[in-house]
């Protein structure tokens, strides 16, 4: 705060006067920079040391919702160069890998710029999902930003690259079927292929709920017979229905050969499975399965 | 048999000995040995079974391939191995704690006096301090003095912002959650007097220019949208009675669109499920009414899904696949088990998950021993957020919900839009099916906005009564 000048303000308080009831104990500091900041954001004061406090105020508390949207109607009013400010941003980015606040901003960057491309916005979300895989707003950014660019041809190969590092990573499955629904609209799209890339990594590790999860999912998607799978399916659960298994089998394969059985109307085998899921393979769901007995004896 | 269906004959065979689980029904005319002895019997009866439940959970790792070393796995492992520890000490002491009241409320009443300089990563959103502070005291059953009471309420008004919506804190722009919080704060330790001063028609205004033309709303002017929004928006609208058709034009066909491949919900179309927004997505459209959510989300799907985050060692909630327990989804995930109490047609009425195992996460492995509170898992400090949430856990893990028809008839003749969730009514569970102790039984919520039972109705009423609608 030293830069400029701020006698003529008069920070207003951060809390009520003499009540002492859940009340923050703020540093001077804290007290300093939000009390002038919010006296000048008060006073619409869109100016260059009201710029420079955001600064300050980021620094102290990043997640502050407020002075990200001021700082966004002052470097917009100052019209500042927004290049810069996505290279000042990207490092905060880089020190606050869970705040949100900070893709919001991004965002309201990348519109007013009108800036269609994903040439500068690549290396950044590679990094910070580097640096945590499953990033709920780093992913949720990427989605924006692809979609406002519509470019998807970078997708595929990244989340190629992230289910090889861990094939359990469920954002990475969930972002390949944002990318493979809004690629089918664009070009032609190889199903087959898709669905044996799939298949490979459900080989990798036959219990992960997210590889099975996406195979359901992009049948549904592309309404395809999910008894196509019945093959593939007693690959992973061999002939357990018929004979009692021992050791590791694949327990969302058991669930998928339920749901095909179902389909083709073998209700006594389904049962089976069912039964066999409730009482060894997923006790813990035990009335869940149960409920599904139930509606199968209905269906 | 298993030990899930174990509980359930036991339950029997206690109502075969015209027990009662609870002590105190114990009839007085006997000498107090006897009393005393058969309590203790009573009590070793269900701690047999919790300490069945719990040996039986404590070989129950996520069946994931060992050998494909990746960070997923790494981190499932140690969760796994620390929750171990504390169930296997659990069962060395042959007792799952109780819930350690008067530590939590030592801990909740920390927050309503001064708070050190570090809780300024909490000053964007001090009306959720004092919702979940009241919230969980009352919910323990613990009183606030009116001083506190009328004090908080003060620095509430301070947070008003001239958008028309609340802020995080004085001269802070309005925030749907800041607002969300704030007004369930009011209509927990609010008086007609107080409610009487809130600008409802500045705050619908606010509301309205928050919305998108795809019927989401933002979070604040220029913020992000998603479903969290919506609920929040919800929320304030139709607690202050202010829910209009204009209002909620297309939203319900929005969240609908946030439902994903694998059944949850996600924070906006395409995104990841995510137990958070699911239950925002999914208490949003339940304000709205049991068709409007029938009508836009894919039921089996998402019970799968949500029947799907228990995780079979560590009992608890995972928020999205192959992610980590996590205490405070046992409201975000656990809180939507009861909604299928009201949603699935007569007979079809399920438990989709364990009680009993939940019940065993928060009381075994959540609770701060040291400072009290309850913590997201161990390894992690204890926070408010959490603690409320856990709490919240454990209340839906002893509840049952159904909906109260002549109350949903009475509402739907004055306020049609948004009856629904003032209709719920909840009732205390067996304690032997969740394998809890009477003694650790705490107040009743409302599953869609989460308070006491009745505060929100009162809420409600006043502003429909006001409007003459009631
Ligand atoms: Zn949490």
């Amino acid at each position: 705060m030293d830069q400029f000048d701020y006698s003529d303000i008069t920070p207003l308080p951060l809390v009520e006067p003499n009540n002492p009831v859940t009340t923050i104990l703020y540093s001077d500091e804290y007290k300093n920079i939000f009390g002038h900041l919010a006296a000048l954001l008060a006073a619409k004061e869109y100016s260059e040391r009201a710029y420079a406090l955001t600064n300050a105020a980021i620094e102290q508390n990043a997640a502050h919702y407020t002075v990200w949207q001021y700082r966004f109607k002052i470097v917009v009013a100052l019209g500042k160069d927004l290049e810069k400010e996505l290279d000042w941003l990207e490092e905060i980015a880089l020190d606050n890998v869970k705040n949100y606040q900070i893709w919001n901003y991004r965002q309201l960057l990348i519109k007013k710029l009108e800036l269609k491309s994903m040439k500068r916005e690549l290396p950044l979300l590679e990094t910070m999902l580097d640096e945590d895989s499953k990033n709920y707003h780093v992913w949720g950014y990427r989605k924006w930003v692809v979609s406002y660019c519509g470019d998807y041809s970078n997708e595929l190969a990244f989340v190629n690259k992230l289910i090889k590092a861990d094939v359990y990573n469920n954002s990475a499955w969930s972002h390949r079927y944002f990318a493979v629904v809004n690629l089918s609209q664009i070009s032609d799209f190889d199903f087959d292929s898709e669905v044996q890339y799939v298949k490979e990594n459900i080989n990798l590790a036959p219990n992960n709920y997210s590889s099975w999860n996406y195979l359901i999912g992009i049948h549904e998607y592309f309404k395809k017979d999910l008894t196509d799978l019945e093959d593939f399916v007693n690959t992973h659960t061999e002939d357990m229905l018929d004979t009692e298994v021992e050791g590791v089998i694949s327990k969302p394969g058991l669930e998928l050969l339920v749901k095909i059985l179902t389909l083709k109307g073998e209700k006594e085998k389904a049962a089976k499975g069912l039964d066999l899921l409730a009482s060894k393979y997923d006790t813990i769901r035990v009335n869940y399965w149960n409920y599904q007995k139930s509606l199968l004896s209905k269906a | 048999m298993s030990i899930y269906e174990k509980s359930k004959k036991t339950k029997y065979i206690l109502s075969l000995l015209g027990k009662k689980r609870s002590a105190q029904t114990t009839i007085t005319s006997r000498d107090e040995e006897e009393v005393e002895l058969e309590q203790d019997e009573d009590e070793d009866l269900i701690s047999d079974l919790q300490y069945e439940l719990l040996s039986e959970m404590t070989t129950k790792e996520l069946n994931l391939e060992q050998e494909l070393f990746s960070q997923t796995i790494e981190a499932q492992r140690s969760t796994e191995q620390e929750i171990k520890t504390y169930f296997d000490k659990c069962l060395k002491d042959g007792a799952v704690p109780h819930l350690d009241r008067s530590k939590h409320a030592n801990f909740l009443r920390f927050s309503l006096g001064q708070l050190p300089p570090a809780f300024k990563m909490l000053d964007h959103s001090q009306p959720w301090l004092y919702y979940w502070s009241t919230n969980c005291l009352a919910l323990l059953g613990e009183e606030v003095s009116e001083d506190i009471k009328r004090k908080l309420i003060s620095k509430l008004f301070t947070m008003m912002s001239s958008d028309g919506g609340i802020g995080g804190g004085p001269g802070q722009i309005g925030h749907v959650a800041a607002a969300y919080s704030g007004v369930l704060a009011f209509a927990n330790i609010g008086t007609e007097e107080d409610w009487a001063k809130i600008d409802r028609k500045a705050m619908y205004q606010w509301l309205m220019a928050l919305k998108n033309e795809d019927g989401s709303f933002c979070m604040h002017i220029g913020g992000e949208s998603d479903t969290r929004a919506v609920y929040c928006v919800l929320t304030i609208a139709s607690t202050l009675n202010i829910l209009t058709e204009e209002l909620i034009e297309g939203t319900a066909e929005w969240i609908g669109r946030c439902q994903t491949y694998e059944g949850g919900i996600g924070a906006s179309p395409f995104d990841e499920a995510h137990g958070g927004y699911t239950y925002c997505a999914m208490a949003g459209l339940l304000i709205l009414g049991r068709d409007t959510f029938l009508k836009h989300i894919n039921l089996e799907k998402l019970i799968h899904w949500i029947a799907e985050r228990q995780l079979p060692l560590e009992g608890g909630f995972s928020g999205r696949t192959n992610k980590l327990v996590d205490g405070c989804y046992s409201f975000w995930i656990g809180g939507l088990i009861p909604m299928f109490d009201v949603l699935l047609p007569e007979g079809q009425t399920t438990e989709v998950t364990s009680r009993a195992a939940l019940m065993n996460y928060l009381l075994c492995a959540c609770q701060d021993e040291r400072m009290g509170g309850l913590r997201d898992k161990p390894g992690k400090m204890p926070d408010y957020y959490h603690t409320q949430y856990g709490l919240l856990g454990v209340i839906i893990s002893q509840s049952k919900f159904s909906i109260n028809e002549e109350t949903l008839k009475k509402y739907s003749e004055v306020t049609p839009l948004d009856a629904f969730p003032y209709a719920f009514e909840s009732t205390d569970i067996d304690s032997s099916i969740s394998q809890f102790d009477e003694v650790d039984r705490v107040g009743k919520v409302n599953p869609i906005f989460p308070v006491a039972e009745g505060v929100i109705n009162k809420f409600k009423d006043y502003w429909l009564k006001k409007d003459g609608q009631l």
